[in-house]
């Protein structure tokens, strides 16, 4: 390749990634699925925006060779082209590879008809449609014949995008109700019963008579047969020797992709498409195994981050909105979305409400099956390299598939509320901690380290087995590898490994640990809702150090400080060992008293697992002279601990001290552990602009647990006017 | 229909689990339903492919603004983008005209293309053969100024050709494309 020509290919790929990057990103500020992002960009690029505002830009970008002297003599787009091609088949492939015969097996009769009906619907208005545009948009030549042209209008109107479809599933947490379970089903069969149709309309489209379109339908049963029947066997051996060898060689990944470009190969050589055979490939490889799942890692972030965004952009390059520069022409193109809708959503709905489900499942299912995304820009560059379409049907339809995906979520909002979805009470219901007599502790956990104290201590506090619940929940991040897992079976997925440390832990100690664990976009929303779900007494998690800045208590802590619908408390563990010398800090707030009351259930937890009580120590601190106001504070104190059974030493002690934070930070290198309720005395409340100073959290040499009483606090008790303290030291 | 076909559901669902009717019912609805659209649309007609690069022999003076004798036609039905030189002359919109002639009709094609200010009348004998597409036509466009010409279409290495010596620029603003209305 020429150096000049290399280096525009270059900058065109370095250019269309950055662009799929940050648009992706920005669709998914707006809830947007990634790919609506990446389809935007991809049309920024081409004709209809990039090269009408600035044409030199962009021919000097994508056409160089158009500009006389500039030494570049070959169209650098058919780079592009050729290696959007090439991520196509491989993406195609990724398709197949997840597609899961379990997911279509034992889903009931309902999916199979819901499934079959959303593809036989939108064909049959996709197909309807044709009879009108025919004669208004399409042109006489050999490959648009009015068969070919309303059998391609057919399957375009009916496909639905899988991997977009399965990411909006994961992400809002539906693919295991009953709507995700059908939709993801039908969106498999769909995704099967599609390609095997367009192999079948491109079939008719390049066939030149009778006899051809024998031989291809001939040959084509034929290659269906030797992947079942000789390719199939031959990759379960594949399997085998990766189960031997315990791992995935690089030669079993040269020959995996040698058979991807030959199935390929020798479809297009049959007359089907390339694509195709690469689909074809992925399904028969066997499923849910550690092999599938490896070579799927090794194959995903190329093709899904590198060369989908130039196919993305390749399509872009061909999208070219201003031919649709009459208003005849944009009513066409507002006639095919609502066909497009019409026969989709409309016939999932139907299909669906007939089945016997309600209104509001059915228009959920139906609004989802009418996500087309990706796999409609798939078909409609096949029929447009076809010669089936014309370029502004193709601008047409892009449009379609833009919008289609772009509803989805928003309306499914609309539709099918989130809060449908959670069985819970409402967020307000007055809860008291342990008032049903079992304490639940909700420990969120996002670093796997931190799992095992974090149980312990949570086992500590919730007190006996018989009354005690212990939830430990792992919240991921989405990615886009989890779009193409979602439909595959639970069985075959792994351990969560970040939840793994404190079940062993939680097996050492014999101590049962319920798991919750899934794919959330609002960790802290979700946090909040998992709490409400289970009726948690209180909220137990590790801190996390943000990317910027200092601050212990922003992010994500700081949301759920907010939000969460229990009582909160933040583990700073510095490994100062067992908690054998407690300090409580005690001001009068309501957290301040919480932290009374989890130093007091520590303190009676202690003997039931076998060690002594724990030395507790409250501080009060107050300012130089005015001891005598520290008997509310006794008093509360010993009201707090005036439990039965009570044993524990503890010490109430007075200190005078100007600043309440500097007497804690003397006092705690003493102790083991420093329960302290959020405050402004403390400096863990948010003070002037937001800003939280947290110098006890900063400098404290012990581990330290920050709490926060649910409900509204209170400001510290005001000094009581009683007088006559002796000050000092009291204990009990 | 509805009750017709709520009677026919009413009935299966005696006999059959009412998904297995569903089914049935869909694919009956499927396969009469393609036999209608297959059958109405062999009367439905596209228009000719007029689309392709053109190289005009004018008889008249050649349009205005015009760098060559080079008339691209860019096509999607009934809808045509029209320029006279090379990719930086200003695009023409213009749309064809109820009542045109072409493959079907017999041998002679006749098309009338309206947009904006002008007019575009291009006509010539269709093939015998596969290949219905005209070889060459007849172009008469009129509107602030009148041009006649025959033009003849040029081959894809022909066109290939013309496209670098032309030195190609992608589409322009729409602001400077006349609509067709």
């Amino acid at each position: 390749m020429h150096g000049n020509l290399l280096l525009i290919l270059l900058l065109q790929i370095a250019l269309v990634l950055a662009l799929s990057r940050l648009m992706g990103w920005l669709a998914n500020r707006i809830n947007q699925p990634q790919v609506v992002g990446e389809m935007v960009a991809g049309i920024m690029l081409g004709p209809s925006l990039l090269a009408w505002a600035a044409p030199e830009l962009w021919t000097q970008i994508f056409r160089p060779d158009l500009i006389p002297g500039s030494g570049i003599h070959a169209d650098p787009t058919q780079y592009l082209s050729m290696l959007s091609q090439v991520g196509v088949i491989f993406f195609l492939f990724l398709i197949g590879l997840e597609l899961d015969p379990k997911l279509i097996r034992n889903r009931g009769h309902a999916a199979v008809v819901i499934s079959h009906v959303s593809i036989i619907a939108p064909f049959l208005l996709g197909a309807g449609l044709a009879i009108y545009l025919y004669g208004e948009v399409f042109t006489a030549t050999p490959a648009m014949r009015f068969t070919s042209v309303a059998l391609f209008m057919g399957a375009a109107m009916s496909i639905t995008a899988f991997p977009v479809l399965a990411r909006i599933l994961t992400e809002r947490n539906l693919h295991k109700t009953k709507v995700g379970a059908i939709t993801i089903t039908c969106a498999a069969v769909d995704d099967v019963t599609a390609w095997c149709m367009l192999a079948f309309v491109v079939g008719i489209a390049r066939a030149t008579g009778f006899k051809p379109a024998m031989m291809t339908a001939g040959l084509s049963v034929a290659y269906v047969a030797v992947m079942f029947f000789a390719v199939r066997p031959f990759l379960r051996r594949l399997e085998a020797v990766y189960e031997r060898q315990g791992r995935l060689s690089q030669n079993v990944v040269a020959l995996i992709f040698l058979m991807i470009l030959a199935s390929a190969f020798a479809t297009e050589k049959i007359g089907i498409h390339a694509l195709f055979g690469a689909f074809l490939m992925g399904a028969v490889m066997p499923k849910g195994t550690r092999f599938v799942r490896h070579l799927s890692e090794k194959l995903e972030d190329y093709t899904v981050v590198f060369l989908l965004p130039i196919f993305f952009a390749y399509t872009g390059l061909k999208t070219q909105i201003n031919l649709l520069n009459d208003p005849q022409l944009w009513v066409m193109t507002l006639i095919v979305i609502l066909v497009a809708c019409a026969g989709k959503f409309g016939g999932s709905t139907l299909a669906a409400r007939a089945c016997g489900m309600d209104w509001r499942e059915s228009t959920a299912i139906g609004i989802l099956m009418n996500t087309r995304g990706l796999m409609e820009l798939v078909i409609l560059n096949i029929g447009r390299d076809l010669g089936v379409i014309t370029d502004a049907v193709f601008a047409m339809m892009v449009i379609m598939a833009l919008v289609t995906t772009a509803l989805t979520t928003p309306i499914l909002n609309w539709v099918y509320p989130q809060r449908l979805f959670d069985a819970a009470p409402a967020p307000d219901e007055p809860r008291a901690p342990g008032a049903r007599g079992r304490f639940t502790a909700l420990i969120p956990v996002s670093d796997p380290n931190s799992g095992g104290p974090l149980v312990r201590l949570a086992t500590a506090l919730a007190g006996p087995a018989e009354l005690r619940k212990v939830v430990a929940l792992h919240l991921k991040r989405p990615v886009d590898r989890e779009a193409y897992r979602a439909g595959l079976d639970e069985a075959h997925q792994p351990a969560d490994p970040v939840l793994e440390p404190l079940l062993a832990t939680a097996r050492q100690e014999n101590v049962d640990v319920e798991t919750v664990s899934f794919i959330s976009t609002d960790v802290p929303d979700d946090i909040a809702s998992v709490a409400r779900s289970h009726r948690a007494d209180l909220v137990l998690m590790g801190f996390h150090r943000p990317v910027f800045g200092r601050a212990l208590l922003g992010g994500t802590v700081h949301r759920v400080l907010e939000t969460a619908p229990a009582d909160v408390a933040i583990f700073v563990n510095r490994e100062s060992g067992d908690a054998r010398r407690i300090l409580v800090p005690y001001l009068g707030s309501t957290h301040d008293r919480l932290a009374l009351e989890l130093a007091q259930r520590l303190a009676r937890s202690a003997p039931g697992t076998g060690g002594a009580a724990p030395a507790i120590r409250v501080l009060h601190v107050v300012p130089p002279k005015r001891t005598g106001s520290a008997l509310g504070a006794q008093a509360e104190v010993d009201r707090v601990f005036a439990e039965p059974g009570q044993d524990s030493p503890v010490r109430f002690q007075v200190v005078e001290d100007d600043s309440p934070v500097d007497a804690v930070l003397r006092e705690a290198r003493s102790a083991d552990l420093v329960i302290i309720g959020i405050g402004e005395d403390w400096g863990l409340e948010s003070q002037l602009f937001g800003f939280r100073p947290e110098r006890i959290a900063l400098e404290c040499p012990t581990s330290l647990l920050i709490v926060r009483k649910f409900g509204r606090a209170t400001s510290p008790a005001a000094p009581p006017a009683a007088s006559g303290s002796t000050g000092g030291e009291a204990t009990r | 229909m509805p009750r017709c076909g709520g009677r026919v559901l009413c009935y299966l669902t005696r006999r059959m689990s009412r998904a297995w009717a569903v089914y049935i019912l869909m694919f009956a609805v499927a396969g009469s339903g393609l036999w209608v659209i297959f059958t109405v649309g062999a009367a439905v007609r596209a228009p000719d492919d007029l689309s392709g690069d053109w190289t005009v022999r004018w008889e008249t003076a050649p349009p205005p603004g015009s760098g060559g004798n080079v008339m691209r036609v860019a096509q999607s039905g009934r809808f045509f983008t029209v320029r006279f030189g090379d990719h930086d002359a200003a695009p023409v919109s213009l749309m064809l005209q109820r009542g045109w002639r072409g493959a079907r009709d017999g041998r002679t094609l006749s098309m009338l293309l309206k947009g904006g200010p002008w007019s575009l009348a291009m006509t010539g004998d269709i093939p015998l053969g596969g290949d219905a597409r005209i070889p060459a036509a007849r172009v008469d466009l009129a509107g602030p100024s009148r041009h006649s010409g025959m033009a003849r279409r040029l081959k894809p290495e022909e066109a290939a050709q013309s496209d670098h010596a032309s030195s190609a620029r992608p589409a322009r603003r729409p602001a400077e494309t006349v609509h067709a209305r």
